[in-house]
Order: structure tokens, then C-alpha cells, then sequence
């Protein structure tokens, strides 16, 4: 008789996945042959190699993911499904993500935040107001950068009837106040429909794009700009915010 | 902190890939059969861990990173098999070529199973990882590759003797 039935009787045995008829069909087999017998010992001694596969250490991430924005576990509490359309197909337009009316303020240690106030990014959230502006600096900093932490924002939008494509938000910095720019950031973009109400635009939207370093700051100030938007943008101050990954002393 | 394996809390994507880097780079390097490949699916593993983060619910962070993996790697299976002639899967018959006896033991056969698996086809050699190195059950391996279960059986089968005839040949 054949052996190539066993064989497969053989592999199921080394699972546990024979029936009750099979392995006593197998025994009876193996009693007879001698070969078969011979190949259930070297299927279970390379088996045993299973165990013993070398490990090698993980590679570092390549700069493309590693220098992408961190999501926290804020973000993952809320409907983030799109996060990353952008990156992987270089498209511009991706679904909106939505933000946990209940998500809590960023604790101290990932940061503190700078609301969007009329011209101005200051510490205390102004009355919930639309604002027909793009530009928003605030006054001088001190802090201390919170190494792991990335630039989060969160800004409430609405062009109403005519949707603005591929706006972006780039922010500033100028860690010593001497008027030169030390840091840049540049997000992904983001569009907005042709319907009344508030979207929201956060870091998630795609990759940044950063040059310089972050720093502590001493007297520095931070700039943001809505580039590329349409004058029927507006943004709604009092949720709208920055958080900035520093702890700040002045 | 607890661990993310055991929280129910969602982990972060920091804390995944400081404790899962070496899990899920491992494990795409015996799939994927080379440092190269393997290299390309951990990157792509990692980036589909930030953008579904979102949509883990907290039960079994290996299961998750494993489907993950396992449909990255399919990914570039059926990029490499559009560029490549399709893969025999295990139609052919299997003769063992070498000397019955003592293959080797510990990190020995360790190593020289490694290089079996490596040159195995990508869709014997999931089956084969599947099996032997994250234990899942014939059920469980027939779900992930979208097989039946006796598919599962016979392929693990092939797959044994394959690696049996190169190590065997090799040592």
C-alpha cells in the first residue's frame, strides 16, 4: 500500500488533529512500515526546530513613519478611520475626522494648550466666537519642551456654503523672540464641504512636515497660519487650540 | 504601566511598538522569507498599526498585529506574484532526498529550519509559520488564509515533507 496517505496522517498527528479512526488507521500503517515509522521520528525531531528559530532585533522605523505624529490615547478613543488616506495615497482629500466632544484637556505632561483667540494665541479658551481670520501669534513664551511629544491641534472650521480644498495649517516657532524663525510645521491638508457646521481639522489629518528642531523656549513666540484658506473660512474660537509639547514657566 | 497584552485599556502606538517590534518584525521575516521583504512589511505593519488604532477593541494585541502582518504580507505576496510567475502550491510530489538519521538539534536545527522555511513558497510557508511558530489552530489558520480546513491539513503536510527533504539534504 501507498505510504502518501500516511504521510498527511503523519503531519495531522504532530497537530492533534487526528480522528479517532485515522489514528488507529495510522498505527496499524506504522506497525507495518518501517519507513513511515523512521519518517514519524524526523518530522517530530524537526518539529522540535520550531523552538529554536533565531530571532533578529527589529529594524529602527524609516524616517517617513518615524517622524508622523503620535496619536494618543485620546485619538484612539474617537473614529480616526481616515488617519493616514493621505499618506498612503498622497491624496490630499480624506474623510473628517470627528472629535469626542467629551475628550478631557491634555493632561500637563502632553502639554499645554494656546487657544485661538481674534489675532491672538493665548492660554485661556475666549467665548466660543466664529472668526473670519487666518493668522494667529501669540505673546512672549518661556517653557521647557517636553521631548516625546509632538505639536497637537485641534481647530473647529466651516466654509458654509463653499467648501475650501487643501487648506493647511502651518505653525512657527521663534524660541529666542529675535525674530527669526527657528522651527517650522507644516500639516496636512484638509478640506471642507459645502454644508453649514463645524469640522474638525487636527495633526492627524497627514504628515507634517518639520524643519528645525524644537526647543526650550526663552521669551519665544508661536505663529499659526490657515494657509491656502478661502476668506469664507471661519474658525470657531474656544475649542479651537494648540497644544503645544512644552511646559511652560512664563 | 500594565502591558498592552493584558489591558484593557487601548495601548498607544508608542507602547505598541516598544513591546511588539521584535514580535511583529519576527514574525515578518519568516514570512516574508528574506531581511528585505520583511523590512518593507514591518514598516507597513507599523503604519497600518497608526491608522487603525483606532478600531482595536482590546481583545488579544497579538491577534491583531498577526492579521495585520498576515495581510500586509498577502499584499506583497500578490504585488510579487503579478511581477513573478504564480507559486506552485504543492501540487508537485514530494520525495525526501536525504539520508534518514539525526538532523541536528537546538539553535542548530533552529537555524538550519530557518533556511528550509526561506526557501519554501510564500503560501506553504505562511501555513508552515502559522502552525509552528504562532500554533494557531487548523481553524484558525483556515480563517486567516481564507482556506477550508482540510486545505490547511494537506498544505502543512507538503510543507513538512518539503522542509524535511531540504534540511535533511543541507545537514
Amino acid at each position: 500500500m501507498s505510504c502518501t496517505p500516511f504521510q498527511e496522517l503523519l503531519s495531522a498527528e504532530l497537530d492533534g488533529d487526528l480522528s479517532e479512526a485515522e489514528a488507529l488507521q495510522l498505527q496499524q500503517h506504522l506497525s507495518e512500515c518501517a519507513a513511515c515509522r523512521a519518517l514519524q521520528q524526523r518530522l517530530a525531531q524537526m518539529e522540535s526546530g520550531f523552538a529554536h528559530l533565531p530571532e533578529a532585533p527589529p529594524p529602527a522605523l524609516r524616517p517617513r513613519l518615524a517622524n508622523l505624529p503620535t496619536p494618543t490615547k485620546s485619538d484612539s478613543a474617537g473614529p480616526t478611520g481616515a488617519l493616514w488616506a493621505s499618506l498612503l495615497a498622497a491624496a490630499a482629500c480624506a474623510a473628517v475626522l470627528t472629535w469626542t466632544p467629551q475628550t478631557p484637556p491634555p493632561a500637563e505632561s502632553q502639554g499645554v494648550a494656546l487657544y485661538l483667540a481674534p489675532h491672538t494665541l493665548q492660554a485661556q479658551p475666549p467665548p466660543a466666537t466664529p472668526l473670519a481670520l487666518t493668522e494667529f501669534h501669540s505673546g512672549p513664551l518661556h517653557g521647557s519642551f517636553l521631548p516625546n511629544r509632538r505639536l497637537e491641534f485641534e481647530l473647529h472650521l466651516d466654509s458654509h456654503q463653499r467648501a475650501c480644498k487643501q487648506l493647511h495649517l502651518e505653525v512657527e516657532f521663534d524660541f529666542d523672540g529675535d525674530g527669526q524663525v527657528d522651527r517650522s510645521e507644516a500639516y496636512g491638508t484638509f478640506d471642507t464641504d459645502s454644508q453649514d457646521g463645524w469640522q474638525i481639522y487636527t495633526q492627524n489629518q497627514g504628515p507634517s512636515i518639520n524643519s528645525g528642531e524644537l526647543r526650550d523656549f526663552t521669551g519665544g513666540t508661536v505663529s499659526a497660519r490657515l494657509k491656502d484658506a478661502s476668506g469664507d473660512v471661519q474658525v470657531l474660537s474656544g475649542s479651537s487650540k494648540l497644544v503645544l509639547p512644552y511646559r511652560f514657566t512664563g | 504601566m500594565s502591558s498592552p497584552l493584558i489591558s484593557t485599556e487601548t495601548p498607544t502606538f508608542d507602547e505598541i511598538y516598544q513591546e511588539q517590534a521584535g514580535y511583529v518584525y519576527n514574525l515578518a521575516l519568516r514570512m516574508a522569507g528574506n531581511p528585505s521583504d520583511a523590512d518593507d512589511v514591518y514598516q507597513e505593519v507599523f503604519i497600518r498599526v497608526h491608522r487603525f488604532l483606532s478600531s482595536y477593541r482590546g481583545d488579544g494585541l497579538k491577534t491583531w498585529l498577526r492579521r495585520i502582518i498576515f495581510n500586509v504580507f498577502c499584499t506583497q505576496i500578490r504585488k510579487q506574484q503579478r511581477e513573478q510567475p504564480q507559486e506552485e502550491i504543492g501540487l508537485e510530489l514530494i520525495t525526501l532526498e536525504g539520508e534518514p538519521g539525526t538532523i541536528l538539534e537546538g539553535r542548530e536545527i533552529g537555524e538550519k529550519l530557518a533556511v528550509a522555511l526561506d526557501s519554501l513558497g510564500p503560501v506553504m510557508r505562511a501555513a508552515m509559520i502559522l502552525r509552528g511558530v504562532e500554533n494557531l489552530s487548523y481553524q484558525e489558520i483556515a480563517d486567516l488564509l481564507e482556506i477550508p480546513v482540510g486545505t490547511v491539513r494537506s498544505r502543512l503536510s507538503r510543507a513538512r515533507l518539503q522542509l524535511l527533504s531540504k534540511l535533511e539534504v543541507n545537514s
